[in-house]
């Protein structure tokens, strides 16, 4: 067998295992039957009644209205800290700040569950919608420092500002302006991802998720104790088609603005 | 009024333990074009990010039309700047880069949408408004850049380097454009440059910087014809430096060993001094003063020196020529400068020949380590 042939088997094997899951699982929100295991019949009844379910509504709400607050608070607090790091004055323990800002992406979630868990109970705050987003903002926020710091390292923003500050604008103008617009590309691809991120995190939520409040992985989690059913195939395969088209969004943003960019 | 728009000094700046400006005085006049000259690392752009605001220094002052603005930042300095990379704001076209000076003045809308087609006029742009600044050319950049300086009519005008970028022949157009501009506005430009023929084609003075010095400051004409110290000398123009031996001399002459060989006897100029006979003092000698002959058909009054042509070297418009002049030190040969036609041939390589200077065109240097 050539060369060429043995590397095409060897990737239709990767993708068949990272993809035939997600085919087999689409494929089966689709099947008319209680159980997974036989094909029936083509229906969309399990979509209805996904529509019908007002919990499961109610825990998407949830999880939408987290991943916006999330996402939000880690690009305010995530454009803050790479601007201070890349355009500051070089200050004492710039790097290790940087490092700790990446932490939370290697930092096993179940410890930082138990440490936000035993710290928010121990300082008295109520496990809500507020501390939620806040302990998912922590965990988004190496997705928005990463894109934003890699934007502004890149550009010649600094140059650009000093221009602004030469024809009059102060520090905050210059900022508004100029800087902040630039940015946008990668605030906006920061957010994206963290909203990503927010919205299919379970194990954070798990920990730190007060009475009645319950969102949409811990739903499915709950949901999953009586078995796979095609429900939660057909709300998978939903989630699923929102992320692709959440990432297809994203790419679709980055190779526009390095277009802009370059051209 | 004063006469002077711009008072700086002394500026010292230093940036860790290298000293990057000792001591540097300047005065600026209004309607002025000021060239500040120097090879890399000499000072020039630091002094210009001093007078922008970008850098404060550790000692001197900055007046800017009488008033200290030492401690003012950037956008409280009635000063413009034309970077050297344009720093043109990619997310605004071409008439929101030119009007946001004005906006952050405050100007009426009304009044900015009256000047900024003024202001592209001026830089031969007309009717680029709407265009992005991505789509534009090297040149194109330049010009927008300019004009976004220009339209907010500042007293002075800070251009930093920004015509390294582009190619020669659009350097030059730019050169001859930008001086004509500088004389229309009667706007005071101070001009950061490494190129000495830049400098001498467009400033009205120049300031030679070396090593965090002022080394000289005059009109293109003085630092050619006068140059005080063997940097200067060397690094306008281009000069063949040797030392020399002072001996008594009549007053108002000076009479010079060069190289322990040719004993010269020269007038002294009234900036020039000499130490006492026995002291030792640099000269220069243009190359394109330097006549080179094949016969003892000298012009009356000239110095003359037995000399072997080295080498040539065809430079186009002209003929670069090696001449061994010093017996002791041939590694010390002296350059001429002739035209294109008559030196070229390379039969005449190793020939005895004249090389003929007039005594008013060595220049007697100051000694360098002040």
């Amino acid at each position: 067998m050539s060369r060429k042939r043995g590397l095409a088997a060897y990737c239709s094997a990767l993708y068949a295992f990272l993809y035939v899951p997600l085919a087999v699982m689409t494929v089966f929100s689709f099947n008319d039957a209680r159980r997974n295991v036989v094909w029936r019949g083509f229906t969309f009844k399990w979509y209805a009644l996904l529509a019908k379910d007002a919990e499961l509504i109610g825990a998407t709400t949830t999880s939408l209205e987290l991943a916006a607050a999330a996402a939000a608070i880690s690009a305010l607090l995530g454009v803050l800290a790479a601007y201070a790091m890349v355009r500051h004055k070089p200050f004492r323990g710039r790097e290790a700040y940087g490092a700790l800002l990446d932490a939370p992406l290697m930092i096993p979630e179940v410890a930082l569950g138990v440490g936000l868990l035993s710290f928010l109970v121990r300082a008295g705050f109520e496990l809500d919608f507020g501390a939620l987003a806040c302990a998912h903002a922590l965990i988004c926020l190496p997705y928005t420092v990463g894109a934003v710091r890699a934007r502004l390292k890149s550009s010649a923003g600094e140059r650009l500002e000093e221009a602004a500050m030469d024809l009059g604008a102060s520090e905050w103008l210059a900022f508004v302006k100029i800087t902040l617009p630039l940015l946008m590309p990668a605030i906006v691809s920061g957010c994206l991802l963290a909203f990503t991120v927010s919205f299919e995190d379970f194990v954070t939520s798990f920990f730190l998720a007060g009475i009645g409040l319950v969102t949409l992985p811990i739903k499915i989690y709950s949901m999953m104790k009586f078995g796979v059913t095609p429900e939660i195939n057909a709300l998978s395969t939903v989630l699923l088609t929102a992320t692709f088209l959440l990432l297809g969004l994203n790419a679709w943003l980055a190779a526009r603005s390095d277009a802009r960019a370059r051209t | 009024m004063s006469q002077n728009l711009l008072e700086l000094g002394p500026l010292s700046k230093s940036f860790g333990t290298a000293a990057i400006l000792r001591e540097v005085s300047l005065t600026v006049r209004r309607g002025e074009f000021m060239t500040l000259l120097g090879p890399s690392g000499c000072g020039k752009t630091t002094t210009l990010r001093i007078i922008a605001g970008f850098e404060s220094p550790d000692s001197g002052r900055v007046r800017l039309d009488g008033v200290d603005v030492t401690d003012l930042p950037p956008y409280e300095r009635d000063v413009h700047t034309v970077f050297q990379h344009y720093a043109l704001f990619p997310h605004l076209d071409v008439a929101g880069n030119i009007a946001f000076g004005m906006r952050m003045d405050k100007v009426p809308e009304g009044e900015i949408a009256r000047r900024v087609p003024q202001a592209l006029a001026m830089v031969k742009l007309s009717g680029f408004e709407k265009r992005r600044v991505s789509s534009l050319s090297g040149g194109q950049m330049q010009r927008v850049a300019l004009a976004r300086a220009i339209a907010g009519r500042p007293a002075l005008l800070l251009l930093d380097e920004p015509l390294g970028a582009l190619d020669l022949k659009l350097r030059k157009e730019m050169q001859l454009e930008l001086k004509r501009l500088q004389k229309k506005l009667g706007i005071a430009f101070v001009y950061v440059t490494h190129d000495q023929e830049e400098a001498m084609t467009m400033s009205d003075r120049i300031a030679v910087f070396n090593a965090g010095r002022i080394e000289q400051l005059g009109t293109p004409g003085e630092i050619y014809e006068t140059p005080r110290t063997s940097f200067v000398a060397d690094f306008i123009g281009g000069a063949n430096i040797y030392s020399a031996e002072v001996l008594p001399a009549a007053a108002g002459r000076a009479r010079l060993l060069i190289e322990g060989e040719h004993e010269i006897d020269v007038p002294l100029d009234e900036h020039e001094s000499l130490p006492a006979p026995g002291g030792r003092v640099k000269i220069a000698i243009r190359p394109e003063r330097v006549k080179v002959f094949y016969k003892d058909e000298l012009p009356a009054g000239a110095l003359r020196f037995k000399a072997v042509l080295l080498d040539s070297v065809f430079l186009g418009d002209a003929c670069q020529i090696y001449l061994d002049f010093l017996k002791k030190s041939p590694d010390k040969p002296l350059t001429a400068l002739a035209g294109g036609d008559r030196y070229s041939a390379h039969d005449d390589l190793g020939v005895p020949v004249i090389a003929a200077v007039q005594p008013e065109d060595v220049y007697i240097l100051e000694s360098d380590g002040r």
